[in-house]
């Protein structure tokens, strides 16, 4: 009897051990192409593809559901509500697009000729927060299959974003830290939304490789059709209007703005492309409303404020002062393609109540050597180089920072305390 | 007073042998102590993407995807990461030998070239890297007004053009330089006052930057208005040097050079003194025209002067 327990409980310990090894493995080795793009929806006719759920406003109650179709097609909608009706039943509720259009595609020299695509946007509102909404898209009577998303609660901070820039150049990378987004969300199911720093592609001018992003984005969709909320940011290769055409933004109102996830967590969102004096205005009032208010408050961009690779830029003289100002907590940033943690810095020099800036890009572009010997990088700040994203684990008291890589390791996990406990 | 053929012309190659070695300092520093060049970059990036495979993945991909047949990858996307982080230490290593000569050569040659002179065509290297920097730039994009980068960046790569015939001396050499920095002083006027009337957004926060220096809170209208008043005028001052030779006009384009140039440092601190310098040609290119044009005139007139006085005494 006793042995029998005991084989039992050896058997019962392997077991789990095999589904913890399993739920982290991620066959990220030898991509296999045909296995991959088995995963993701040819761009074909009027069939829903590209999907991608877009937060730039109120996490709790709006979300903007965004896909792409080869043909325009008359009549899109999408069908959502809280309670699955699978690919082919019945929703609470369904919203016609509210915007669709066909993508800026500039033509290469012929022959070459590259094929229209059109998007479409349903933004949708009055969502319960904290909830599962599942969603079918259709476009002339082509479904896809059945999404959801979760909302974000309208106060606590028990939930994880996942960061990360540069997706850019490296499209065998770029799939492999798809799929590593997904894993960590499969594996974690407090990981709400994906911020995405910028540099999603290399000229932003250029559909054929916007449209393999979108397509390679599908490999974040997690295998029960959970789709990560995207909150984005400009990159410096995202000019053009074929960003504003994918998110659903208005280039000339909607460069920058705010996500909130609840009533305890903000996210700021700036554009270094544009000039930030032209921002700071804007970013002042913003920072004013919401520190007071909210016990997390972070602020991301792509280009870097104390980059670990290239020169500071201009915007830091502007930028910076204000996240002093107003004690942001955490500086999320891309574009160096690298690993970075500073020391806690304010007024240009490190100082324990200052704000810790992270990033710099690592979805998919080739990584560069980081300068160590920068003051802010150094005793306390730590920089490397490897393909990463950032897992943000908000707690009331608490925020932890950790870099993911791209095999599942962590190459630094940072906590920061809060201002507003 | 006729002044003297060989004072001037010594403070002439002097002085652009000194604003070579800055400039090309300013242009090495990051190269040699940050993220490399833009060719360098570029290199790197292509390189990457060639060694990780992703042409034939992604050709594989986009035939799925968008053109609804399917083709097999000749090979799988798995690069040796040990093996490009080498080539690639590589590519970085030789973008930095690059600079690093270009930086040996500007300092050794004003020496060599004394005894040598014809050893000036070396200046030739550091200004075919430059330029060839601004081309990188152009192809990479991914700034305003990237693909102006050549023109833009005129002054720069066009200094080490006109060094060597500067330093060779002779009249049709000298008119020659003075064409080659005038032609390149227009275009780099040129393509930033353009950027400028566009409201190139690092020009906007250079204005409010500076401007928050000295204790004023410009407006965005204020910003936006004096920037394109700085566009009308830069376009102006490009025109001009063009068409005229007029000291004043020159003198105000090598101080409005300057202080553009320093108001990098100025805005974004000390560390960003390699801005300045690589900047340098802004400002010395029109106070090279000035000294030049002067210098070309009087030795056109000295020997004028000369064959006339033959002809009188034949």
């Amino acid at each position: 009897m006793n042995s029998n327990r005991l084989s039992l409980i050896v058997a019962s310990l392997l077991l789990s051990m095999i589904y913890a090894v399993s739920a982290n493995a991620v066959e990220l080795g030898k991509l296999d192409v045909k296995t991959l793009v088995s995963k993701m929806t040819p761009l074909k006719g009027t069939t829903p593809a590209q999907w991608r759920v877009v937060w730039t406003g109120d996490a709790s109650r709006e979300a903007t559901i965004s896909w792409t179709t080869a043909e325009p097609g008359k009549r899109h909608v999408v069908y959502y509500g809280t309670e699955s009706g699978g690919s082919e039943g019945e929703f609470a509720r369904r919203q016609k697009c509210q915007s669709n259009g066909v993508y800026s595609i500039e033509q290469p020299e012929p022959p070459k000729k590259i094929a229209p695509a059109y998007y479409h946007h349903a933004r949708i509102s009055n969502l319960k927060p904290d909830t599962r909404y599942f969603f079918v898209l259709e476009s002339d009577g082509e479904r896809s299959r059945e999404f959801y998303f979760r909302t974000a609660p309208v106060k606590g901070t028990d939930f994880t974003l996942i960061h990360g820039g540069d997706s850019r150049s490296g499209h065998a990378d770029r799939s492999r830290m798809n799929l590593r987004i997904a894993e960590q969300a499969t594996s974690d199911s407090k990981v709400l939304a994906f911020a995405h720093g910028g540099d999603y592609i290399v000229s932003g001018t250029k559909w054929e490789q916007w449209r393999l992003w979108l397509s390679q984005h599908e490999l974040a969709t997690l295998e029960d059709g959970r789709v990560l909320p995207i909150i984005p940011t400009r990159g410096n290769h995202d000019g053009g209007p074929i960003y504003f055409e994918v998110f659903d933004l208005d280039e000339k109102k909607e460069r920058w703005h705010t996500t909130t996830l609840g009533k305890d967590v903000a996210l700021v969102t700036l554009d270094t492309n544009g000039s930030a004096g032209g921002q700071a205005k804007w970013l002042e009032n913003e920072l004013k409303r919401l520190r007071p208010a909210v016990r997390w408050l972070l602020v991301q961009y792509h280009r870097p404020m104390y980059p670990a690779v290239k020169g500071p830029p201009e915007q830091a003289a502007i930028f910076c002062p204000l996240f002093d100002k107003y004690n942001v907590d955490i500086a999320l940033e891309a574009d160096g393609h690298c690993m970075k943690r500073t020391v806690p810095i304010r007024g240009g020099k490190k100082d324990p109540t200052g704000v810790v800036y992270v990033g710099e890009g690592g979805l998919g572009v080739g990584q560069r050597k980081p300068d160590q010997d920068r003051w802010y990088l150094k005793n306390g700040g730590k920089a490397g180089s490897a393909h990463h994203v950032m897992r943000l684990d908000f707690a009331p008291d608490d925020l932890r920072v950790r870099f993911v890589l791209m095999e599942g390791s962590t190459w630094d996990d940072h906590t920061i305390q809060s201002r507003n406990p | 007073m006729i002044p003297s053929t060989k004072d001037n012309s010594q403070v002439l190659t002097r002085f652009a042998a000194v604003v070579a070695v800055v400039a090309v300092l300013g242009a090495a520093w990051p190269v040699l102590f940050n993220e490399g060049s833009a060719t360098g970059k570029l290199l790197v990036r292509a390189h990457e993407v060639d060694a990780a495979g992703d042409a034939d993945f992604v050709a594989a991909m986009e035939a799925y995807l968008y053109e609804g047949t399917v083709q097999v990858p000749t090979s799988n996307p798995d690069s040796d990461p040990v093996s490009t982080a080498e080539n690639v230490s590589q590519l970085r290593q030789l973008d930095r030998g690059a600079a690093v000569l270009c930086l040996l050569l500007v300092v050794g040659l004003p020496f060599g070239c004394r005894k040598w002179p014809k050893l000036s065509w070396l200046y030739l290297c550091p200004a075919v890297w430059l330029l060839v920097n601004a081309q990188a730039t152009a192809i990479s994009g991914g700034k305003a007004f990237a693909e102006l980068a050549v023109p833009a960046h005129a002054t720069r790569w066009a200094l080490f053009v006109a060094l060597p015939l500067l330093i060779l001396r002779n009249p049709l050499g000298d008119r020659i330089a003075n064409w080659v920095l005038r032609i390149a002083c227009a275009l780099t006027f040129a393509v930033h006052g353009w950027e400028a009337f566009q409201l190139n957004p690092p020009f906007q926060d250079l204005l409010y930057v500076a401007a928050g220096r000295v204790g004023i809170g410009l407006s965005e209208s204020v910003c936006h208005g004096l920037l394109r008043a700085i566009g009308i005028m830069d376009l102006v001052l490009a025109v001009s040097v063009l068409a005229v030779h007029l000291r004043s006009l020159l003198v105000w384009m090598a101080c409005w050079g300057l202080i553009t140039a320093a108001s990098r440092p100025i805005a974004m601190g000390l560390d960003a003194w390699p801005e300045c310098a690589m900047r340098l040609p802004n400002s010395a290119v029109p106070l090279l025209i000035i000294l030049l044009g002067l210098h070309a005139a009087f030795a056109y007139s000295v020997s004028t002067n000369t064959t006339q006085q033959k002809h009188v005494a034949s």
